[in-house]
């Protein structure tokens, strides 16, 4: 559909919210027990960060949590009964997602919907509506001007305007959530009726993109300087685990004989056990196992999909407890850098 | 670069030409971030460095580069470290060459600038909670010390976090508790920092049995925080990394004080004292207080 542009006044954000909360379930961004920022669920406006701070986990646990109950059974002597949760049946929003989190869903519909469809995640995916708040400004560790990230999917976008936000409604159920709540939507600007002007994210490109490392990533399975540069990786999850993009997951049996279930968890790449196989390790060494993650992302991902597997979202830099970088490991191997990180190298 | 930066990357260069070591493992900077490095002779030593966000316990890299002569940067942490991987055979010691330096005191990762830069001044309410109760900044037992050695301001004593935390209800800490565990999304980076936490298969990752499940909720994850603190008791040198690494900033090594604090005070130990220190939990002494037997 053509994109429509909507004014939303500061004022009426949470008429929309409260409204927005007898049809959907809300996520929004909100603090957690240690006053970090978290995407939750939301049941009042005073509790919601409406800004464009990045929360420390991504949304994707909207579509894809953590821990999701696939089957459980109950038994009773020679009976079994299943007990399988119902699939939540309310329509969700994702109030105020930012662009980087929103835009990952497309990019994972596109695995979950491959050869074989993934219908947890389809089904949650389906009844979930983003609306995203677009960010002013890069921080530190983001890096999604490097980058070509789709936005087919974002059902809403606003742009902060002043103290008020353009909202652009991109998607049939975009505007369906506009006609529900006109009241809360006034006229664009004349100015801005057909378009955001020149402050609409992604900003100004700045050439080369991360995607025109490929041909060259592609090449360098094999280079000396992969064992220094991720040698500090310690093999955690963090990167994995706050990454909008990674959707690697185990599937997990748990309980006994009375009453078991079967969940699907998040697993990670860069974890030990990850390819572990009863007599051998394919990746015995931690930095083919941070290897295989940036090299999924840039490389094996774009291959059979398109898009890269990556925002730029910069939570992997930030988080990680010894910093790697995996835009700069991007840059050095796929060819658009000739220093590498910190000036580690083998010869 | 400052007097020490130079100081450290002219010893780094020494210590490679004259085919002491094969590696160094130190702090390097870029992309507006210090972080953990390991060098060879072919590196760019420029961009070596020791400053406020030296935070990363460099001996946890040590196993990266095993059988290597190897150098590091050490401030007391990792001195510490050292001792408790000799004490428990671990540990080569000819094949390292401990770097000593003066510390500064670490900055909080949580109270840098929000461009990384470590903030200006130097009240102690920016720095690590370790830093304030450190006994000694300048390295000991250094093979090579570079820069000028500074004086420790006294140490705090006791154990603040934890005796602020014991201040609160039973009620509060168990709320506070389950809270806590409700954030941890299990993805071990405090048990994969630990430069102490060197098993070459962690119980979490057996599956036959798998004693512990995958699913990330409460009561799963205080098994394993219970079982990591415990697996440090007596070995603990309180580097906190741990709590540095978490991404949802859990303050984990609480865990790990309430045992360090136990040890302290029950048996005047403190882990990590001398490369040949006995661990506490196969040692004993006859006045041991034994207080706990019925």
């Amino acid at each position: 559909m053509n994109a429509r542009y909507y004014t939303l006044r500061q004022a009426d954000l949470p008429a929309l919210f409260d409204r927005a909360r007898g049809d959907y379930d809300v996520i929004a961004k909100r603090r957690d027990a240690n006053g970090n920022l978290c995407y939750g669920p939301a049941t009042s406006f005073a509790d919601v960060d409406f800004t464009a701070e990045q929360p420390r986990l991504s949304a994707k646990a909207c579509a894809f949590p953590q821990i999701e109950e696939l089957t459980r059974y109950r038994r009773e002597g020679r009976t079994f009964t299943d007990a399988t949760p119902a699939a939540p049946a309310r329509p969700a929003l994702l109030f105020g997602v930012n662009m980087c989190d929103a835009a990952a869903f497309e990019i994972l519909d596109k695995v979950f919907s491959w050869d074989y469809k993934d219908d947890p995640y389809l089904e949650r995916r389906a009844r979930t509506t983003l609306f995203a708040l677009a960010c002013d400004a890069l921080q530190i560790d983001c890096f999604c001007d490097r980058l070509d990230f789709p936005t087919a999917a974002v059902d809403l976008i606003a742009y902060r305007r002043g103290d008020d936000y353009l909202v652009e409604v991109r998607t049939e159920k975009g505007a369906a959530l506009a006609e529900k709540y006109a009241a809360c939507f006034g006229p664009a600007p004349a100015a801005e009726a057909t378009g955001p002007g020149a402050t609409s994210p992604p900003a100004a490109k700045k050439p080369p993109l991360l995607e025109e490392a490929r041909p060259q990533l592609s090449r360098s399975f094999d280079h000396e300087d992969w064992a220094l540069l991720a040698g500090t990786c310690v093999g955690c999850g963090t990167c994995t685990y706050l990454c909008p993009t990674c959707h690697c997951f185990d599937i997990q049996d748990e309980g006994g004989p009375a009453e078991g279930r079967r969940l699907r968890v998040w697993d990670h790449c860069t974890g030990r056990t990850f390819t572990q196989m009863p007599a051998h390790q394919p990746r015995d060494r931690q930095f083919q196992r941070y290897r295989q993650r940036l090299l999924h992302k840039f490389w094996y991902y774009p291959e059979r999909f398109g898009p890269i597997l990556c925002t730029g979202c910069g939570r992997c830099i930030t988080f990680c407890p010894v910093k790697i970088n995996i835009r700069e490991l991007v840059e050095y191997f796929g060819g658009l850098k000739a220093t590498p990180p910190g000036g580690a190298r083998r010869k | 670069m400052t007097p020490l930066n130079a100081e450290l990357q002219a010893a780094v260069r020494r210590l490679f030409d004259d085919g002491r070591i094969q590696y160094f493992l130190g702090y390097v900077e870029d992309y507006g971030h210090t972080f953990p490095a390991i060098l060879t002779p072919a590196s760019d030593l420029a961009r070596l460095t020791f400053d406020r966000r030296s935070y990363h316990n460099l001996a946890r890299f040590l196993d990266e580069v095993r059988g290597a002569k190897v150098g590091l940067v050490c401030k007391a942490c990792e001195v510490a470290t050292l001792n408790v991987l000799a004490a428990e055979n671990q540990l080569a010691r000819e094949n390292v060459v401990v770097v000593g330096v003066p510390c500064p005191a670490m900055v909080d990762p949580g109270r840098l600038n929000a461009d990384s830069s470590v903030p200006a001044g130097d009240d102690p309410a920016l720095w690590q909670e370790k830093c304030r109760r450190c006994p000694e900044r300048n390295t000991p037992d250094a093979d090579v010390f570079v820069g000028e050695r500074v004086s420790t301001p006294p140490p705090a004593p006791g154990w603040p976090l934890l005796e602020e935390h014991e201040r609160r209800s039973p009620a509060e800490r168990r709320a506070w508790l389950a809270a806590q565990l409700a954030l941890c999304i299990r993805c071990y980076a405090c048990r994969l920092v630990c430069p102490l936490c060197y098993c070459r298969q962690c119980f979490v990752e057996d599956n036959k049995p798998q004693w512990l499940d995958k699913s990330a909720d409460g009561e799963n994850n205080l098994h394993y925080h219970v079982i990591r603190a415990l697996h440090l008791a007596g070995r603990c040198i309180e580097c906190q990394e741990c709590s540095r690494a978490c991404p949802v900033g859990i303050p984990v090594d609480l865990f790990n004080q309430v045992l360090s604090r136990d040890f302290a005070q029950r048996f005047g130990f403190a882990a990590g004292r001398a490369p040949d220190q006995k661990a506490a939990l196969v040692d004993y002494q006859r006045d041991d207080k034994e207080d706990f037997i019925l």
